[in-house]
Parts: C-alpha cells; sequence; structure tokens
C-alpha cells in the first residue's frame, strides 16, 4: 500500500513538472484585462464596490453601467467593477490600493468611502474621480471637509424626488393613514430618502403619520424582517423599504402578514427581480411590492464616461441628478398597474410631471443647519 | 412619561410576546449547544460557523433534492453541524490545537465558505443569498383550540416546529445532562478529566461525543435561520447569534434551565427592540438594552458569588 502511494505520488510530481514545462515556454505573463485596455490607448474606468455585487439594488445597478460602458462604448473605454466586500477595516487600503493602479477614471461613493477619498485626492491631484451620492465641498475653505478638486465629479441623485413619488403612492394606498420608512442606517443621504416620501405622502394626504425607523444594518436580512414586523403589528400598512439587503427582509415579513399590506423596493426594480425568479415565494412578494425607487447608477455612470469621452463631464461641480433625466424613478410592475386604478396612476404621472416643470419644490435633507433634520422627523412621526 | 405609556403598551400586546418566544430559539440552540460542551470543560467558540455552515447546506439540500424540502434540509443541517462539532473535537483532542484557536478558524471558515460557494451553487450565481432556490420553511404548528383564548392564541399559535422542538430541547438538555448515564460522565470529564479517566471514563471519547451533540444544536440553530425565520440562507444571516449564545452560556454557568431563561432573556429584548421602534425611543439605545442586561447579570453574579465565598470560608475558619 505504501509503495503504491509512493509510486502514485511520484507520478503526480513528474505530471506537474511537466505542466509547469509546458507552460514554461511563454516566460511573459498573460495580461489582464486592465493592461490590455490601457495598451489599446482605451480610457479606464474602475467601479469601487463597498460591499460585494448582489445586492439587487445599487451596486448591482453600477455594475450594469460598467457592463453597458464596455458594451456600447467599448472601443474606446473599458470599465471593470473592484469588490471591497462589507469588511470596512480593508475599504481604505483597498481604495489607496485602486488609486495606486493607475485608472483613468475611478468611480467610488456613499457616505462612508468620502473620508478616504478626501486624503487620495490630494495625494492623487490628477486622477480623475466620480463620487456618487454625497455632496461635496468645492468652495467653502473654511467649511466642512472641503475639497477644491478640479478633477473629481460629484454625481448626486435626488432621491429626494424619486421618493416623494413613492410616497404619495403610498399615502394613496394607505388604509391606516400610516406609513413607514425603514433605513439601513442614518446618513444624510437617507434622510434625503426620508424627508421626499414624508412630503409626498403629506402631499396626498396631509394627516399622513410617516414613521422614521432603522434596521442599523445594510447587510443583515433578519433586521430588515424584524423591523418591518413591530412597524406592521403597529399599524403600518405600507413599509418603504430602504436599506440594500438588509432591506430584503422587508418582502420576507409582508408576505407573512394580512392583505392589505404593501412593501416598497429601492435602488433597483425589486418587484420585477423577485417576480423573475418564477419561484412561489418571489411571486407572492412580488405582488406586496407595489413599485420601487428606483436610482439609476447604471445611467448615472454611463452618461459621466460618455459625456468624459465628449468633454463635457463638468468637473468640480455638485451634478444634480434628478427625475427629470430618468435617474431616479418609480418602477411600474404589473403589481402597480393591479392595485393603483388609472385614476391614481394618472395623479402620480401629474406629479411627476409638476416635480420636472417645479410646481412642486422637492425638500431635501442637504444643506441644512445642524438639527433641521430631527425638527422635520418631529413634524412627520408623531412617535417621535 | 409618553415614553413609559407607549412601553406599557408594547407590554399589553400579546403579538409581542409571541415575538419574544419566536426571535429566541436561534439564541437557545447555540447557547444550549455551547453549555453541553462547556460542562465537558470545551469551549464551543465555533458556534457562529458552525451554525452557519449547517444552514448553508441545509438550504442547498432543501432547495435542490426533491423540490422545496425543508425536513430535508434539517436533517442535512443537523448532520452537517453534528460533523463540524467532530471536526472540532478532531483538531482538538487528535491534533492537539487550542480549543479557542479552532473555535476561531471554525467561524473564519464559517464565514468565507459559504460566501465563497454561494455564487457557485446558486443558479443566478446570486452573491448575498439563495433567492433564487426555493427551499421552503417548515410548518406552522397551528392549534385550533387555543383560538377561543386571544391572548394565548396571539402568543402560542402558529409558531413554527422548530421553535417548538427549542424549547423541548430545553428539558432534553436537562434530563441528558443531570438523569443520564452519559450526562454524568460528560459532568465528571468537565469536572475533573483524569478523576473520571481513573474510573475507567475515556474523555477524549466523551468530549467528543459532548461536541457532536453541540453541534447537532448548532445544525438546528443554523437551520432555524434559513428554514423559519427566514426562508431562504444569506450571507452571515446568523449575524453574531452563535456569540450570543456563548454569552448566554457562561451567564447561565452551563446548566441549561439558567442558560435557556438568559437567552429567553436575550430575545426579550431584542423583540422589544423590534417594537419599540414606534414608541419613539431612539432605535440605538434599544438595541444596547440586551448587552445592557449582561453586563447588570454578569456583576450580580459575581456578587452573589463572592458574598457566597466570603461566607463559606468565615464559616470555615470558625471551625
Amino acid at each position: 500500500m505504501k509503495k503504491f502511494l509512493t509510486v502514485l505520488l511520484a507520478c503526480l510530481m513528474c505530471l506537474s513538472l511537466a505542466a509547469c514545462g509546458g507552460n514554461g515556454g511563454n516566460n511573459e505573463p498573460a495580461k489582464s484585462a486592465f493592461e490590455q485596455a490601457k495598451e489599446a490607448g482605451k480610457f479606464t474606468v474602475a467601479f469601487v464596490v463597498n460591499g460585494t455585487l448582489g445586492d439587487k439594488s445599487f451596486f448591482d445597478s453600477g455594475n450594469a453601467g460598467i457592463e453597458r460602458i464596455n458594451a456600447e462604448l467599448g472601443d474606446q473605454a473599458y470599465g471593470e467593477t473592484i469588490e471591497l466586500t462589507y469588511d470596512t477595516s480593508t475599504w481604505g487600503t483597498g481604495l489607496e490600493e485602486v488609486f495606486k493602479t493607475g485608472w483613468d477614471a475611478i468611480i467610488v461613493g456613499t457616505y462612508d468611502m468620502k473620508e478616504y477619498t478626501i486624503p487620495l485626492t490630494e495625494q492623487y491631484p490628477d486622477q480623475k474621480v466620480w463620487f456618487y451620492d454625497e455632496v461635496w465641498n468645492f468652495d467653502d475653505a473654511e467649511g466642512w471637509q472641503y475639497c477644491p478638486s478640479e478633477n473629481l465629479y460629484a454625481m448626486m441623485f435626488s432621491q429626494n424626488e424619486g421618493s416623494f413619488v413613492v410616497g404619495a403612492m403610498a399615502a394613496m394606498l394607505s388604509q391606516t393613514g400610516k406609513v413607514a420608512f425603514m433605513g439601513g442606517m442614518d446618513n444624510t443621504v437617507l434622510d434625503d430618502f426620508y424627508v421626499g416620501f414624508a412630503q409626498g405622502a403629506k402631499y396626498v394626504n396631509p394627516n399622513a403619520d410617516v414613521n422614521l425607523s432603522w434596521m442599523n444594518s445594510f447587510s443583515d436580512a433578519t433586521a430588515g424582517k424584524d423591523t418591518a414586523q413591530g412597524l406592521y403589528a403597529a399599524g403600518y400598512d405600507v413599509v418603504f423599504a430602504c436599506g440594500g439587503q438588509a432591506g430584503l427582509g422587508g418582502f420576507d415579513q409582508v408576505i407573512t402578514e394580512a392583505e392589505g399590506n404593501w412593501v416598497i423596493g429601492v435602488d433597483g426594480d425589486q418587484g420585477a427581480y423577485f417576480a423573475s425568479l418564477g419561484t412561489d415565494e418571489g411571486n407572492a412578494k412580488a405582488a406586496r411590492c407595489i413599485t420601487s425607487m428606483i436610482k439609476s447608477l447604471d445611467v448615472g455612470v454611463f452618461e459621466a464616461c460618455k459625456r468624459h469621452l465628449e468633454g463635457t463631464l463638468p468637473y468640480g461641480t455638485n451634478d444634480a441628478l434628478g427625475i427629470a433625466g430618468d435617474y431616479v424613478r418609480a418602477a411600474i410592475t404589473d403589481t402597480t398597474t393591479t392595485v393603483f386604478t388609472e385614476e391614481q396612476l394618472a395623479t402620480v404621472n401629474q406629479i411627476i410631471e409638476d416635480i420636472k416643470n417645479g410646481t412642486i419644490v422637492v425638500e431635501t435633507a442637504f444643506n441644512h443647519e445642524d438639527g433641521w433634520f430631527t425638527n422635520y422627523v418631529k413634524q412627520n412621526d408623531s412617535t417621535k | 412619561m409618553k415614553i413609559l405609556l407607549a412601553l406599557l403598551e408594547v407590554f399589553k400586546n400579546p403579538a409581542f410576546y409571541g415575538s419574544v418566544l419566536a426571535v429566541t430559539p436561534p439564541l437557545l440552540f447555540a447557547a444550549l449547544g455551547c453549555s453541553v460542551a462547556q460542562k465537558a470543560d470545551m469551549t464551543n467558540m465555533g458556534m457562529e460557523g458552525i451554525m452557519l455552515i449547517s444552514s448553508f447546506c441545509g438550504t442547498l439540500a432543501a432547495g435542490y433534492i426533491g423540490g422545496p424540502n425543508p425536513w430535508l434540509g434539517l436533517l442535512v443541517g443537523v448532520i452537517v453541524g453534528a460533523l463540524l462539532g467532530y471536526l472540532v473535537a478532531f483538531f482538538n483532542l487528535k491534533m492537539k490545537v487550542d480549543i479557542i484557536l479552532v473555535g476561531i478558524a471554525m467561524n473564519l471558515l464559517g464565514g468565507g465558505a459559504t460566501a465563497f460557494f454561494l455564487p457557485l451553487v446558486t443558479p443566478n450565481h446570486d452573491r448575498t443569498s439563495t433567492n433564487s432556490i426555493q427551499s421552503g420553511i417548515l410548518p406552522l404548528i397551528k392549534l385550533p383550540f387555543l383560538e377561543k383564548f386571544p391572548t394565548l392564541n396571539a402568543i402560542l399559535n402558529n409558531q413554527n416546529v422548530l421553535t417548538w422542538i427549542s424549547y423541548i430541547m430545553i428539558f432534553v438538555m436537562a434530563f441528558l445532562l443531570y438523569k443520564t448515564k452519559l450526562g454524568l460522565r460528560i459532568r465528571a470529564v468537565g469536572e475533573n478529566s483524569n478523576a473520571a479517566e481513573s474510573v475507567g471514563i475515556s474523555s477524549s471519547k466523551v468530549k467528543t461525543i459532548a461536541l457532536v451533540l453541540s453541534g447537532i444544536l448548532g445544525g438546528l440553530g443554523g437551520t432555524f435561520m434559513s428554514a423559519a425565520y427566514l426562508s431562504y440562507f444569506s450571507n452571515g444571516i446568523t449575524a453574531g447569534r452563535g456569540f450570543i449564545g456563548l454569552a448566554a452560556c457562561s451567564m447561565g454557568e452551563a446548566n441549561p434551565i439558567p442558560t435557556a431563561l438568559t437567552s429567553i432573556l436575550f430575545g426579550f429584548f431584542y423583540a422589544l427592540s423590534n417594537y419599540a421602534r414606534t414608541t419613539g425611543i431612539s432605535d440605538n439605545i434599544m438595541k444596547m438594552w440586551p448587552y445592557i442586561a449582561t453586563l447588570i447579570g454578569v456583576v450580580i453574579y459575581s456578587i452573589n458569588k463572592t458574598n457566597k465565598e466570603k461566607k463559606r470560608r468565615a464559616q470555615l475558619s470558625e471551625k
């Protein structure tokens, strides 16, 4: 037995040596797609995800934008997605690594990544950065997080406008007059969602009660499920589940609740996603999802690349990407057309038009003094 | 005052107590699992990892073998849990690796391996959850006769079958540890393995059995997460419940009943943090409560223990 094993192992070693020899003819290591694109003189874009793909929401949407760049602008540009995972301790070094690599443009975003990005823009002043989901301070030298970068383009999605629309839809459908916003973690972008959502609900029903709850996680679906359970139990019959993967827990809860309780998805068209799974459970979830507030990072990423190549990308400014350019919108699924009457949908379309032409001015959580948001919540949430 | 009234409102709501019972089982399984290992003087640090891996394997089995078949998932989850428990024992007893290190390795493996294999084995190459395979949910226990009593009905009716099993498990474990030969041996080995060896008990065999039992309970807890709590596996689904179980176990000194009561206390505060959202208390404060309760519990416990010890010494010195 022992002898047999020895012979076997010897054979394996010979084979593996032979295999190495086979490769040995080509001494240069294979070039990565990035290096090939660089050599071909293409404009290279890295999309840095501070999480992992597969959230059916924001990051996947950005990745779709990268895929679209490769498909439609492939002769001039090359894009790649880099995942930093949810381990926050690696985000700073991970991002620095991407800066060192030499991409022509780096797409990064969210509140958490801003503090890592600021010092890197000083260290690599020529690096083009497209930052999403944060307002940047380009002018006020005395102000908070001053960053006078000529090479930073800030994509600011007007989530308040999209949330206004879904807030109005929620209030139309609510029997109890109580709707809830279930956010991932307390930051200004998510506050901005709430501000629009509450204003939209009040626009339709001035007496609407709009709860604000935090799941304190973007990744733990059980936290979303439990939060939603508490909300439905307290009579909030439409819940806006706004927090990546954690928010998906709201979908798990709503299918165990009685008829007449609804959920609203975020970032991607989550209702359509669940319907596309074809499972009974997926269908049940889709049937309770009245709409999703789509934040089209894919459009933002693709348009930014296109505009850069055309030389029209406004660096050094905060670019508001609103409902007018379809950067944010409310998804219309089969469920939407079933649960809303035609009149109600017409009203929704009217609201969208009014926001576009400025008849309705949507409030935002940005650029206010301290304490403004707390007061705003108190006016809209009877429990606070 | 408004907050107190709102809290009172929560405590008057029977559905709240139903929720306490529904969120406790994963903590309870983990805590009981840790306690049976602890009784044999084996700290099962790897509970979190065992739960994650068995939850993952159970969900895949339930989804892929015979359509949605959660019972099969439960079986596979338990078997995988038992195997992992054995693995911990093997590395500690045979390979002489420190038990804490094995536990840490198990937790890292649990988080990493499940995230790695998830996109490889799901049809849509999902990165975060197994939403694209239907693995089903274990049945709810319906008790029609309870419908006459609305309060009890809201608390006990329509709980998952695994929830009931978890509470039954408290008494099963208490019986096993205190009324059976195996339990006696586990405790003997845990107290003093040399003494146990001297009367012909193989301590490594008993410790292995204890860890396998611990793994089985971890498997039940893991399966609860993906076949009762949620209906799919998602990355990091246990979210630290294995560690909370470990804490409950050490607070209960690894005795099944106190350990179970501590787990229920954690479950109580967990459910409270969900229900109290609508009362106007800050979510962050609510999230702190289970841990504050642990701290207070540990302090009270250690004061009691030192007092007893002092008394005992005083008595001894009088003699």
